[in-house]
């Protein structure tokens, strides 16, 4: 026998808004290849002299946010909301205290700046009112990235920098919501990131692969830039795992 | 209907009623993915791995040797190849960092007085949770730029916790470890380094980066002891499932290495000063399904 339903959130209203608070822990990965070396061939009979190694380095640094949104969802059937959110990530240090973040085994060096990013999904509501949500989030980025002349690749090489640089990421959410007293909801959720968005580093066109190799020394006089280290282009993507409530603001009636 | 409350925990597994919900002893098995997210951050500077030559003129093979000498070399970093033991140590203060999405499943234990459902009370139950991830079958994260790989291999954790539940959906708190495995191999960088000859061209031992197979050196994280308070909304949907999402939060932890190679420069000579030189916090969030069994009873 199945039990009676009580929904504790009782919905006639066609659109809800609600505001979130989002506490998460985030790792931001640079998908980039660099040069590591001129490769070699055994073959005596390879014309070219250079078979450049380019490795994926992808280097990656732990980040935490808080996040503020706004979170619109409609109801399209008993069971189904369909949701839209647009909202803002902010860096903070909530376990350590420095706002530009060192990476890539010293080499690169973050400054991120508030994060605003957009989302929209389906959730489904259960018979308790909790929520299990999917859904799409894409969120930009404009951060100042430089690399170091003391890491372990490039060492030597003069510092670069670009400021500004914007960093465009599309990760997967999954959240679970339960209501945890009137128009309150407190979810978990996870966040996987996928390399999809390309961001153009400043790159110096007429460079031989052995002027920017990983390994080797910096020859005095090259004009060199950022993107001849890690890459013309590189993608940057986001895991999380994250935190948060939702309040319910508004309900506006059909 | 009246309802005994059962004060002591009792291995016989309760039977579904009509009116309540499950009571006593339930055993609920759980499934999903877990994506870890290791957060590796430095406490003191870490030396890079050297080879020391002699002449300390290193240079990068271009050719094979058959076209060596008509072609030109190109030198490389001195740091990597100094003429006297002199090791360039990258800074404090640097983030470095892996994902890695695999399989787990598990077993969770949980003790419920009767409760009622639908219902507005709320309920605490006591809930163990003992689960095994599964090994990743896909391409393993890269650690410092590329100088290490990160190979996690199949392990298991447990933990305790309350959780506050109502109307089938609940807020679990709580704590506990997982017994880490995984192997950190030599990667691309290394096996860049161990390419590497000396003019004039001699026979120049590079195990110290590689070995002589030119496979890459692993060392071993076996069993790992790696701490967490965790936090997991769920909610059960429909009569038999229960969805969730976990988030643990980890401890960081001086990670330990076994079979670490001899002699080599895996760990720049020193894998102890390695070791203390890095702290490990392995946070993961988990989003699956579970089931109760009481209920295909």
């Amino acid at each position: 026998m199945i039990a009676s339903i009580i929904l504790l959130n009782s919905c006639t209203q066609a659109i809800t808004i609600s505001a979130d608070i989002t506490s998460s822990m985030s790792i931001m990965t640079m998908s980039s290849k660099s040069i590591i070396k001129p490769g070699f061939s055994e073959s005596p009979t390879v014309v070219s002299q250079y078979v450049p190694l380019i490795e994926h380095t992808d280097p990656s640094y732990y980040l935490e946010t808080i996040g503020l949104s706004v979170h619109g969802a409609y109801t399209y059937s008993e069971n189904i909301l369909m949701f839209g959110e647009v909202g803002a990530k902010q860096p903070v240090g909530l376990t350590y205290n420095h706002d530009t973040y060192l990476f890539g085994h010293g080499g690169l060096l973050m400054a991120p700046n508030t994060m605003p990013f957009i989302g929209f999904g389906a959730a489904y509501v259960t018979q308790s009112g909790a929520k299990i949500e999917s859904g799409i989030e894409f969120t930009r980025a404009n951060s100042d990235l430089s690399s170091k002349s003391d890491g372990a690749l490039f060492h030597g090489y003069p510092e670069l920098s670009q400021t500004n640089l914007g960093m465009n990421m599309l990760s997967l959410n999954l959240r679970t919501g339960v209501p945890i007293a009137d128009k309150f909801l407190f979810y978990c959720g996870m966040q996987m990131g996928f390399d999809i968005f390309e961001t153009n580093l400043p790159f110096e066109d007429g460079l031989r692969s052995d002027q920017r190799s990983a390994l080797q020394e910096y020859t005095a006089g090259t004009s060199i830039a950022l993107g001849n280290l890690y890459g013309r282009s590189v993608k940057f993507s986001v895991d999380s795992l994250f935190l948060g409530v939702r309040f319910d603001i508004t309900n506006i009636y059909e | 209907m009246n309802h005994i409350t059962r004060r002591t925990i009792s291995l016989t597994l309760a039977l579904t009623s009509t009116l309540s919900h499950c009571s006593g002893l339930q055993f609920r098995p759980r499934i999903g993915i877990d994506s870890g997210l290791l957060n590796i951050t430095q406490e003191t500077t870490q030396n890079l791995p050297i080879l020391v030559l002699e002449t300390n003129q290193a240079v990068f093979k271009a050719t094979s040797d058959v076209e060596n000498a008509t072609l030109g070399f190109v030198d490389a970093n001195a740091i990597y190849f100094p003429n006297s033991p002199n090791y360039t140590a990258v800074g404090k203060d640097n983030l470095d960092a892996a994902t890695h999405t695999l399989l787990f499943g598990g077993v969770q234990i949980r003790y419920l007085n009767d409760i009622h459902v639908p219902s507005r009370s709320v309920s605490f139950a006591p809930i163990i949770n003992a689960y095994g991830i599964m090994e990743d079958i896909r391409s393993n994260p890269n650690i410092a730029s590329d100088f290490y790989t990160l190979i996690p291999k199949p392990h298991y954790g447990g933990d305790m916790g309350i959780a506050i539940i109502r109307n089938g959906d609940s807020i679990t708190l709580g704590g506990g470890a997982k017994v880490y495995k995984a192997e950190l191999a030599t990667s691309s960088v290394f096996a860049a380094l161990a390419e590497v000859t000396t003019e004039p061209v001699t026979n120049l031992d590079t195990s110290a980066f590689r070995g002589d197979d030119k496979t890459p050196y692993t060392a071993q994280i076996d069993d790992l002891v790696m701490p967490y308070a965790y936090l997991e909304a769920s909610t059960e949907v429909g009569d038999l499932l229960s969805v969730f999402v976990n988030l643990k939060y980890g401890i960081p932890v001086t990670p330990k290495f076994t079979e670490v190679p001899v002699d080599t420069q895996m760990f720049a000579g020193d894998h102890i000063a390695y070791e203390n030189s890095v702290k490990w916090q392995l946070s993961s969030v988990s989003f699956g399904v579970s089931t109760n069994l009481d209920g295909l009873i």
